[in-house]
């Protein structure tokens, strides 16, 4: 026995762990269960078999990690939720802080945390004894969470991988953001920029402090267990020095390779840090007093190519060792800067045109887009913007204002609330309701961000353009886009052949012999006002129709493009009659004092094609049931006069 | 409006559609004896496919499949174990993991069915306590080399208290009712779980852990 043993795995001599002891007691077997049980060559798997299991358990791997990420992505949300609570759910509401009031909003206590609510923080539901329950978004978040995440079975939370790029957010309530707000303020109002530099200097360190003491001498990135964020530190020592003269050159594009691993480390742990701290890092790591005043002069006296200069002596510096591995992280790291410098050089230089640089310098964006197919819903999240380039005397009055090219101006723009800093933190999700896959292929998203002016017109900071094909179904994540010029941008050509879109919902009810219309709502329809909108109604008939009998019509919703009727139009008709029909669908635009325009219209019916057969064959075919479609509007009026 | 996707979508990005539009994810455990057909029966579900020929699971497999279960999306992953005992350390350990078991015997097969009793123990030995099982008598389509009636079957599913089902993964009969179900009992389970103690975990209190460590002892050079 001890010779098998042996041969069987040098563990056989080990005592068995507390897991299998415990186990083994359970079993009711006796313990000598494992010590007779042959463990020799009969048991043993063979090499491929081995093999094969080693490749289910990589791919069963492969998805652990996916799915960990999911819940990672769970975790942040809810954390940015509370994060952005600001009441104290007593005298205002936990979530959004509005005060209670007797007469004005009252709380609701969260039945969950008990904690006051008002109506529009709240959600109603039921639990599985179908009683009524009123939780606050935040516990109905933390219960979406348990359920998504599986915590509810396994009685804790699983583990997870928060997304990299945000982690920092999340110890975000220290004193290094009060200190980051500081400097943002200090930015903003741009008078101290000239002579306090030893403020900048200490609040620097002071941001420092908690990093420098975490800094390990070569690793950038650790990975504290399968439940930690890999989360890259930073190195106070010589090679950060680089990193920041490289950070500074926004003029050369081409110097992927020149920065290292380190530097990311910093730009990812201090990321809302304008450039100016960067600059004060600079002297901090090099201890040179020298050097701090003739990099101010340099930053206040000469031009951009100084930096270059610089770089290509940091360039020769860098350790081909530390070089960085991976391109994206140094692209991020690279976007995340060049916007802080221009930031930073742009009220020194005031005069000077920042064109030189081309698109960047006027800050970046966070984002992220799902669409939901099923739904025809497009939902966009702003989630922040960064180093936006001041307009105007007044500062930064920033908000996000999005479109969906092609399409008519008006109605399909949509904004964000507006906010005060340079470094803007939305988190607003604005939805687009009835878009097709269709749309997805083919349009695009424009996100402006624009300043609001209380004196004049609102100005475009700068803009970014997605191609919807590129993003699937699934929810896409956008971080650090820079934005554009809105002159760099090529202009989509807005097709002025688009009438819009209508969702109608067929049923046919064979009890009372009746046909259904449901006129739901239409969607970024043709202004045919000089104001930019239309006074849309719609008009139904069953045709042939000689003698419009079947005429029915909504009212008429004003100044709008995307009108909600709610309105059911009924046919009696029988089932064998309707077979040989067609509905005409029409949207007008009311005019006072002039005829109406048509802006687009709909035929269901045998001799439609595409969706619209469909959806009336659809109905048709299974009765009772109703059938929800949106349609595209066309130009086309069979029946024009009346 | 049925527009293909586009072409530009990269792979990366259709196998994260195919992966990430989930809502919930329950892991499943196929097991019961040798050759009782839960392979045939997982192909059934998960590609509704059959082969007649035998093939033994090597060790223990999964598939992928997200099902639309009362208005929510349900990605189960649903493991195959080998049935033969020679792998039973291995798929023992994957019993802690499963949310929900398919306990399955072979009615022309008498020994498969006394095994449920044991397999049951397994169960309960190695998995979570709110794990939910369903048994399944599998090859119905097999009816005259029955050799376990429907009435034992359902007896002793009584007295274990899981649901019960006859199937055929050949006939595909009752297939796709039993994973149904077990997903309807696990949903079902997870709202009263939830319930009984909202705040059973808290996640926020793991979150800190994502803070620096303070170990790190500093070496700065400044």
């Amino acid at each position: 026995m001890t010779d098998r043993n042996r041969k069987a795995s040098t563990n056989a001599w080990i005592c068995p762990n507390d897991r299998q002891l415990c186990l083994r007691a359970k079993l009711n077997i006796g313990w000598s269960y494992h010590s007779d049980s042959p463990r020799g060559s009969g048991n043993e798997l063979a090499q491929n078999e081995k093999k094969q299991i080693m490749q289910v358990l990589q791919k069963a791997e492969n998805l652990e990690k996916m799915e960990q990420e999911r819940i990672g992505r769970l975790v942040e949300k809810l954390d940015n939720m509370k994060n952005h609570a600001v009441g104290d759910g007593e005298r205002s509401c936990i979530l959004c802080g509005v005060t209670f009031s007797t007469f004005g909003t009252t709380p609701t206590p969260c039945n969950d945390c008990k904690k006051g609510v008002c109506s529009k923080c709240g959600v109603d539901t039921y639990n599985s004894r179908k009683q009524p329950l009123w939780l606050c978004k935040l516990c109905s978040e933390q219960r979406e969470l348990l359920k998504r995440s599986g915590a509810w079975f396994y009685k804790s939370m699983p583990s997870y991988i928060m997304p990299v790029k945000n982690a920092d957010n999340l110890g975000s309530k220290n004193i290094r953001s009060v200190v980051i707000a500081i400097l943002d303020l200090l930015l903003c109002k741009r008078k101290y920029l000239n002579y306090d530099v030893k403020i900048l200097l200490f609040c620097y360190i002071l941001i420092n402090i908690p990093q420098t003491a975490s800094a390990t001498s070569s690793t950038s990135k650790d990975n504290y267990g399968t439940s930690l964020t890999k989360r890259p530190t930073m190195q106070a020592d010589g090679s950060s020095e680089d990193e920041t003269d490289t950070s500074l050159s926004t003029d050369s594009d081409t110097d992927d390779g020149s920065s290292n691993d380190d530097s990311i480390g910093i730009n990812d742990s201090v990321k809302p840090r304008p450039a100016w701290a960067s600059l004060a890092h600079k002297e901090h790591s090099s201890n040179s007093e020298i050097s701090l005043k003739k990099s101010m002069d340099d930053e206040r006296n000469e031009e951009s190519s100084d930096y270059s200069s610089e770089v290509s002596f940091s360039a020769s510096k860098v350790n081909p060792k530390e070089k960085a591995e991976n391109e994206n992280e140094i692209n991020l790291a690279f976007q995340e800067f060049k916007p802080s410098q221009a930031d930073f050089r742009s009220p020194i230089t005031e005069n000077e045109s920042i064109d030189s640089t081309g698109n960047e310098g006027l800050g970046s964006l966070d984002f992220s887009v799902l669409f939901e197919p099923i739904d025809f819903k497009l939902h966009v999240t702003i989630i922040k913007a960064k180093n936006l380039k001041g307009m105007g005397k007044h500062g930064v009055d920033p908000y996000v204002k999005l479109q969906l090219l092609p399409g008519s101006s008006k109605s399909n723009k949509m904004r964000t609330k507006q906010s005060k800093t340079c470094n803007p933190e939305f988190n607003e999700t604005l939805t687009y309701l009835g878009v097709t896959k269709d749309d997805i292929a083919r349009k695009t998203l424009r996100v402006y961000v624009m300043n609001h002016d209380r004196f004049s017109s609102d100005t475009v900071i700068g803009i970014y353009n997605l191609k919807l094909k590129d993003i699937g179904d699934v929810m896409k994540r956008f971080n650090d886009v820079p934005l554009h010029k809105i002159s760099q941008v090529l202009e989509i050509h807005v097709n002025s052949i688009e009438r819009g879109r209508i969702e109608i919902s067929l049923k046919y009810v064979t009890a009372t012999r009746t046909l259904e219309v449901g006129i739901i709502q239409c969607i970024g329809l043709k202004a045919m006002d000089a104001s930019g909108y239309s006074d849309p109604y719609v008009k139904c008939y069953l045709r042939p129709d000689k003698y419009k009998i079947t005429k029915q019509k909504t009212s008429v919703k004003r100044r709008t493009l995307n009108p909600k009727f709610n309105a059911v139009f009924k046919y009696k008709y029988a089932h064998s009659e309707l077979a040989g029909k067609t509905l005409d669908i029409q949207v007008w635009d009311r005019d006072i004092g002039r005829k109406n325009d048509f802006i687009g219209g709909v035929y269901l019916g045998k001799d439609s094609s595409g969706d619209q057969l469909r959806h009336w064959f659809q109905t048709l075919k299974t009765p009772n049931a109703k059938f929800t479609h949106f349609h595209t509007l066309t130009d086309e009026l069979r029946h024009p006069a009346e | 409006m049925s527009v293909s996707r586009p072409s530009t979508d990269t792979k990366w990005q259709q196998k994260d559609a195919a992966d990430q539009n989930f809502d919930y994810m329950f892991k499943l455990l196929i097991i019961g004896n040798s050759s009782v057909g839960k392979t045939s029966f997982l192909f059934r579900y998960a590609d509704d496919t059959f082969t007649p020929a035998f093939v033994s699971t090597v060790g223990i497999d999964f598939k992928v499949k997200t099902v639309f279960r009362n208005d929510k999306r349900v990605k189960l992953q649903i493991w195959d174990t080998a049935g033969q005992e020679r792998y039973r350390t291995i798929t023992t350990a994957y019993y802690r993991g499963a949310m929900g078991f398919i306990l399955m015997y072979d009615i022309t097969n008498e020994d498969s069915f006394n095994a449920v009793q044991d397999w049951s123990t397994q169960i309960k030995t190695y998995s979570w306590d709110n794990a939910q099982v369903v048994l399944v008598g599998n090859k119905c389509d097999r009816e005259d080399e029955r050799v376990v009636s429907i009435d034992r079957g359902k007896q002793l599913a009584d007295q274990l208290g899981f649901p019960f089902f006859e199937t055929s993964a050949k006939d595909n009969i009752n297939v796709k009712s039993t994973f149904e179900t077990l997903v309807d009992i696990i949903c079902e389970k997870m709202s009263e779980s939830l319930d009984s103690d909202p705040t059973v975990v808290n996640p926020t209190k793991v979150t800190r852990i994502t803070e620096r460590p303070s170990q790190q002892d500093g070496s700065c050079n400044c």
